[in-house]
């Protein structure tokens, strides 16, 4: 951080890009949680037969808690996980060993690049949280990547999370910040910072990658007291990384130094009020790919 | 005489009717499922517009006796003459400002209260007052019902540009200069009811699916709020906001963009639940 950002605004921005990546893939477990309790349990949409597959691929799989979920509900099905990064892998081959997970198993793979996997292998393609790991702007080309690797009839889904409305000012104005930040940084899919805008614009893009039977589906997620800790913590996960891009927020001139610090603990113990109140959304789009 | 009132409140008639439509849809009934049906006697909907809620639940429940409030006396016209063809006796309209007067009930005289969408209406400032008169009137284990709608995310930019643009009017004549970004006040609600003295205060948050083919209601449900708001746009003008020009270009690609085969979107129903204890303690 003691680098100046004027001396190569470069290599600074992919610096910013990868703590934000990094910070939330720490978020991953915390996420699936809140995205299974979004979806009632449910972990894709009903119509795709998973007990009839062979293969399936979580693209992303963060510490592989789709994954081995999956594996648990599905022990004959083949199940890989694949990620960039090593922690991550190294927390899900962990747990993997831990438990009776023979057919699941993980790789590290660039996902930037053209994926390591032969034409047609696959049944079912799942990625979720792709921003995650992946700039916007690649996206049309990965999803084609993805297509590529599914079989005649197999199925893509893709699902992300958009947090809507808080009741804290305080965090309102640190996210509306965050949001403006990633727009800099070519993070977001929505220029006018409202929202990240990855989540609306998955089911145009499977549309534009040529999927057939393109639908999406949408499941609220409570930030209010309903669901308790999962929310808070989500929240609070969200205040710490606008923390941690603290010098990219001042230099953008969202806020100054020491306004930033006191909105900062204002927000920490507003979200953590009683009262507090708030949604979000998580949109999954889905597809299967054509020709049989 | 009906039918010229009619073609004057019919944007905003139909898009109160659709509102019901969805509402009930996504609701699957008339009122929370969390709510006992059988305590219920006397209802009150405190802002009933064109009645489509009122009609539907004084037809659903004939042992409910249920009341419809509204400020307009025309609309309240266009309420009855709804209601007219199925004979129903246990449903009264009466004309009432709730933003402006005391509802003209004794304390405790109803168990269960519906505000849907009542934001246009009732302006943030008014809201804890007027829930300490909602609560005034519902009997000690009595519910309340607060229903609203806000946009979610889009995958259209102008439509995006043109919420940012409709929150900032709300801020105006909320007389808020802090950045807003929502049409209602559902954020606040949980406060105010708690404020009031209310308890069991619950919430949950419907999406509804805008865009995609199998789904025509959502689409139906923006074009009827934009065909109505000839009264928004004027104010949005109104308020230098955005170049009139540049509003037109705005309303003419919404309109484009959201019909586009590829178009995503989601809309936010928010639906809270409260009762009143059988100790009303209000702090303020």
């Amino acid at each position: 951080m003691s680098q100046d950002p004027e001396s190569d605004p470069e290599k600074q921005e992919v610096l910013y890009q990868t703590q934000i990546q990094k910070a939330e893939t720490q978020m991953n477990g915390l996420l699936h949680q809140i995205f299974l309790q979004a979806q009632g349990g449910q972990m894709y949409p009903a119509k795709i037969p998973v007990n009839r597959m062979q293969r399936v691929i979580d693209l992303g799989c963060g510490d592989g808690e789709w994954v081995l979920e999956l594996s648990r509900r599905f022990p004959q099905v083949q199940i890989f996980g694949v990620d960039y990064d090593d922690d991550a892998l190294y927390r899900a081959n962990v747990r993997r060993n831990a438990g009776n997970f023979r057919m699941a198993g993980f790789r590290k793979l660039d996902l930037s690049e053209e994926l390591q996997v032969l034409d047609g292998y696959l049944d079912f393609v799942h990625l979720r949280r792709c921003g995650r790991f992946m700039l916007p702007e690649r996206l049309p080309a990965f999803l084609q990547e993805c297509v590529r690797i599914l079989r005649p009839g197999g199925w893509l889904v893709t699902s992300e999370v958009e947090i809507c409305e808080v009741s804290s000012p305080a965090f309102t104005r640190i996210y509306a910040a965050l949001l403006k930040a990633r727009v800099a940084l070519k993070m977001s899919l929505d220029q006018s910072g409202v929202t990240v805008g990855i989540a609306a614009q998955l089911y145009p893009l499977l549309i534009q990658a040529h999927l057939e039977n393109v639908t999406y589906e949408l499941h609220t997620i409570d930030l209010g007291y309903m669901w308790g800790n999962y929310a808070q913590s989500f929240l609070l996960e969200i205040i710490s990384l606008a923390a941690l891009l603290k010098p990219l927020l001042v230099e953008l001139g969202l806020f100054d130094a020491e306004g930033f610090d006191e909105l900062h603990s204002q927000a920490e113990k507003e979200v953590q009020a009683d009262d507090r109140c708030g949604w979000g959304l998580v949109v999954t789009a889905y597809g299967q790919k054509g020709g049989k | 005489m009906l039918t010229n009132i009619h073609s004057m409140l019919l944007p905003e008639i139909s898009r109160r009717q659709i509102q019901q439509r969805c509402f009930s849809q996504i609701l699957s009934g008339l009122i929370p499922e969390i709510v006992p049906t059988a305590n219920i006697r006397d209802v009150l909907e405190p802002v009933c517009g064109p009645g489509a809620w009122v009609i539907e639940a004084a037809r659903a429940y004939p042992q409910w006796q249920v009341t419809g409030l509204d400020a307009d006396p025309d609309m309240l016209r266009v309420a009855a003459e709804n209601s007219y063809g199925f004979g129903l006796d246990n449903l009264l309209f009466q004309r009432c400002d709730i933003r402006k007067t005391a509802l003209p009930y004794a304390s405790e005289s109803f168990d269960f209260l519906q505000m849907q969408n009542v934001n246009a209406y009732i302006r943030a400032g008014a809201w804890p007052r007027v829930m300490r008169e909602l609560l005034r009137v519902l009997r000690p284990g009595g519910w309340l019902h607060l229903v609203d709608m806000e946009l979610g995310p889009v995958s259209s930019p102008a439509l995006t540009r043109l919420a940012v643009l409709a929150a900032q009017v709300v801020a105006k004549m909320n007389h808020e200069n802090k950045v807003r970004r929502t049409f209602s006040s559902a954020l606040q609600y949980h406060r105010w009811l708690v404020e009031a003295g209310c308890q069991d205060v619950k919430q949950k948050v419907y999406p509804i699916k805008l865009g995609g083919f199998e789904d025509g209601d959502g689409i139906a449900l923006i074009l009827a709020r934009l065909a109505e708001d000839s009264k928004a746009v004027a104010l949005l003008r109104s308020m230098n906001l955005i170049d009139g020009c540049e509003l037109d270009i705005l309303l003419k690609d919404v309109r484009h963009e959201i019909q586009e085969i590829d178009f995503c979107g989601s809309l936010m129903l928010i639906s809270i639940t409260a009762t009143r204890p059988r100790l009303l303690q209000v702090s303020r």
